[in-house]
């Protein structure tokens, strides 16, 4: 008698371990468009969210081909966040072969980051042609690179995140609210750290960076692009590097996804240095967190800076630009 | 006497003295009248203001509070909000209008084969207006309409026509219950990877050889219904199965449909597999069925066909490289009826398979290669089979502008003899109008 009773024991205590990873592993299940907005989740959830990119860090947001994984991805989520506006061209068409009404734009599980955002280069009516490049409709869709516009976009996740568990809504209010302070006590720093660079002008590949260049006080000489998506020719080239020689202006900024060859090549013909920045978290080695990128951007541009006023000691040549 | 003097002289400066007194105070009570009427003035003035300013903070609380217990707008602030109509009293105008996307797709070719008056010209292949928007939040509407130029005889007299066709018009009711999706109206056929694609999708100048012999030349595109299930699996991989029941009579366009003898409704399945291979490759596995009815003495007839495809991007440079290979197989077995009514039953195949290399941010370079046989007696009474290989190069000197030139060498067996063409393809495609929904092109 006892035998079998203490089997049963053993089965219920079996029984209830192998529900226990189970109960705790109850979480927010996001599914994010890019890897930045997945660390901003993260950031914000903590141990209660389970995140995944569908984007990979060196991509470029434009052109992600809508894999049919990405779909079962999406089946599983109770969250979707992505980047809104127009910058994801890939998702309409992915939201509907998921076959979830809730993840669809204006469902519950819809969560646009691009809420509340102040957007730079909003085109005027007569801007609105394909004769102006690719442009985007609504105004720039890089706001993520402000480090300050991640704390409206970590208070929007917070929102969406309690309306799934809303017994844990003062949790994610409050992270959101730690992210803020970190997120303005990085600025602040950084910001003082670029002072040396503040209203340096440079040359930027594609207009992935005017909201970084506003927050810490870069100015635009020019962009490679003739205009947004549209490779540039030869003679484009050497017209920026004419207007770069003659205004001493050195830096050129590249994307992961920008042409690296004619990005470097144009740096070259100017005397100058072409560096590559982060515009995602995980598009370069090390940059795994929405602090880190701009950290390391920072960085990145102070020693191109440095470098280039080391070389300018010399006069700018073709050996010591390599 | 002197009395009297002074005291005059005091009277009359007390006098003098008086009036003058008089007149200042008059002055003064004038000057304070003034001021008092101007301060009446200015607190006139600022009752008004006040007035206007609790006015004005009442309707900002009141526009305040509305706002508040409106719903959140999801979407973004702009600068500016321009809405077109919103004043002319034209209701909603053109704003709840589909999305519009032109393409246009012109070919050209330069042949060794001088008989085919298809050939040695430019034709505009194709243009095709697409329109999509939400029928309701689980259902859109699409519809796509083809124009394109077409030689009648190509054997005979040069006679172009321009058809008119209504290439896709359907119902995409993309949310049922238990992951299923229903497409209902006129849709190209889920029969393996290239069916799927509009002739300014195709990957190469030219649809496959073995697409057009069993499918059609522009493919299949029928009218019916189908329906989508994501079928549910322990290991949580993309299993898709598509049932469709479509009309059969589809004419000589759809050589499988076999015309006069083919009975309604015909059924086509599709079973889709995909898989992640590494960070940035996957592979996807297709098998496809369809079965036609015949009616009279013809037995039915079905089509079976296998699809692999292999899409790899560099995990660095995604926009720089990337590698395509894919294959399809087609093998048919049914009757038809010959120049005298006779009936032949037989079984034919076909294949095609390519390769194509993105070697820079825009230019694609490839090479396919082409077999097949003919199901369809019309096509057949030219030539038994056909192979054919075709190097390819494609440039996008826009995302919505592509050039594309190709080599073709074609290899005809007719009656046992065999018969070659050689010629160089163009390609020239472009778009405008609203983002297309992607995919776009194969891999772009």
């Amino acid at each position: 008698m006892n035998e079998r009773s203490l089997g049963r024991e053993m089965l219920a205590i079996a029984s209830f371990a192998a529900l226990m990873p189970c109960l705790a592993l109850a979480e927010v299940r996001v599914v994010a468009t890019n890897p930045t907005l997945a660390d901003l989740t993260r950031q914000v959830g903590g141990e209660r969210v389970r995140v995944e990119s569908l984007m990979r860090g060196p991509e470029n947001p434009h052109n992600v081909i809508p894999k049919p994984s990405f779909a079962m991805k999406l089946r599983n989520a109770d969250l979707f966040v992505h980047v809104g506006l127009d910058a994801e061209p890939w998702v309409p068409n992915l939201l509907r072969s998921a076959r979830r009404e809730r993840l669809l734009a204006g469902g519950d599980g819809n969560v646009d980051a691009s809420k509340g955002i102040k957007l730079l280069e909003v085109p005027s009516h007569g801007e609105l042609t394909r004769a102006m490049g690719d442009i985007h409709v609504y105004g720039n869709t890089h706001y993520l690179l402000d480090p300050l516009n991640g704390i409206g976009v970590g208070h929007t996740i917070a929102e969406a995140l309690s309306s799934v568990e809303p017994e844990h809504a003062s949790l994610f209010v409050e992270r959101a609210r730690d992210l803020e302070q970190a997120l303005r006590a990085l600025t602040e720093k950084l910001v003082e750290r670029m002072k040396p660079l503040a209203g340096t002008r440079v040359v930027i590949y594609h207009r992935t960076w005017p909201y970084f260049m506003t927050r810490f006080a870069l100015e635009k000489l020019a962009e490679v692009e003739p205009k947004p998506g549209i490779a540039p020719g030869p003679r484009h080239i050497a017209r920026i590097a004419e207007e770069m020689e003659q205004s001493g202006v050195g830096l050129v900024i590249l994307a992961t996804f920008s042409n690296q060859k004619t990005g470097r090549r144009l740096a070259e013909l100017a005397g100058g240095r072409a560096v590559v920045l982060a515009q995602e978290v995980n598009a370069l080695p090390g940059v795994e967190t929405y602090q880190a990128l701009f950290e390391h951007n920072v960085e990145a541009l102070l020693a191109a800076q440095r470098e280039l006023s080391g070389s300018s000691m010399n006069p700018p040549s073709r050996e010591t630009t390599r | 006497m002197r009395r009297a003097v002074f005291l005059a002289t005091v009277l009359t400066v007390f006098c003098l003295a008086q009036t003058t007194r008089a007149q200042t105070e008059q002055d003064s009570v004038d000057a304070l009248r003034e001021a008092v009427e101007r301060l009446t003035r200015q607190v006139q003035a600022m009752k008004t203001a006040r007035e206007t300013d609790r006015r004005r903070i009442r309707d900002l609380e009141e526009s305040i509070e509305q706002l508040a217990a409106a719903p959140v707008p999801s979407a973004p602030v702009q600068e500016q909000t321009v809405v077109e109509g919103r004043d002319a009293g034209t209701g909603q105008g053109n704003l709840l209008n589909p999305q519009i996307t032109a393409f246009v797709d012109v070919g050209g070719s330069l042949s060794t084969d001088g008989d085919n008056k298809a050939h040695n010209r430019f034709t505009l292949r194709e243009a095709e207006l697409d329109l999509r928007a939400a029928v309701s939040p689980h259902a859109d509407g699409v519809l796509v309409i083809a124009m394109g130029e077409e030689i009648e005889d190509p054997f005979g007299d040069v006679d172009i026509d321009f058809t008119f066709e209504i290439e896709e018009g359907y119902l995409d009711v993309h949310t049922l219950p238990w992951d299923l999706g229903l497409k209902a109206g006129k849709f190209r056929a889920s029969f393996g990877r290239n069916n799927l694609l509009h002739t300014h999708d195709l990957p190469q100048v030219t649809r496959p050889l073995a697409v057009q012999a069993f499918l059609g030349p522009e493919g299949l595109t029928t009218v019916g219904a189908s329906l989508d299930w994501l079928v549910p699996n322990p290991w949580d991989r993309y299993v898709e199965l598509a049932a469709q029941v479509v009309n059969a009579d589809g004419g000589s366009e759809s050589p499988i449909l076999i015309g006069p003898g083919a009975k309604n409704p015909a059924v086509l399945s599709h079973l889709k597999l995909f898989q992640d291979v590494g960070d940035t490759g996957s592979v996807e596995l297709g098998t496809s069925f369809l079965y036609t009815r015949a009616s009279g003495d013809l037995d039915d007839s079905y089509v079976l066909g296998a699809d692999a495809t292999y899409m790899w991007r560099d995990p660095l440079k995604p926009d720089f490289r990337s590698l395509v290979l894919q294959g399809e197989f087609f093998w048919s077995n049914g009757d038809s009826l010959d120049e005298v009514g006779g009936i032949i039953h037989d079984d034919n195949w076909g294949v095609y398979a390519f390769g194509q290399y993105q070697f820079s941010q825009n230019w694609y370079a490839g090479i396919r290669y082409d077999y097949t046989e003919f199901p369809n007696l019309e096509l057949r009474r030219r030539t038994d089979s056909d192979w054919a290989i075709s190097p390819y190069v494609t440039w996008y000197a826009y995302e919505a502008l592509r050039l594309r030139l190709e080599y073709q060498h074609l290899e005809r067996d007719v009656l046992g003899q065999d018969d070659s063409e050689d010629a160089i393809l163009l390609g020239l495609t472009f778009y405008f109008g609203a983002h297309p929904p992607h995919p776009y092109w194969v891999n772009r």
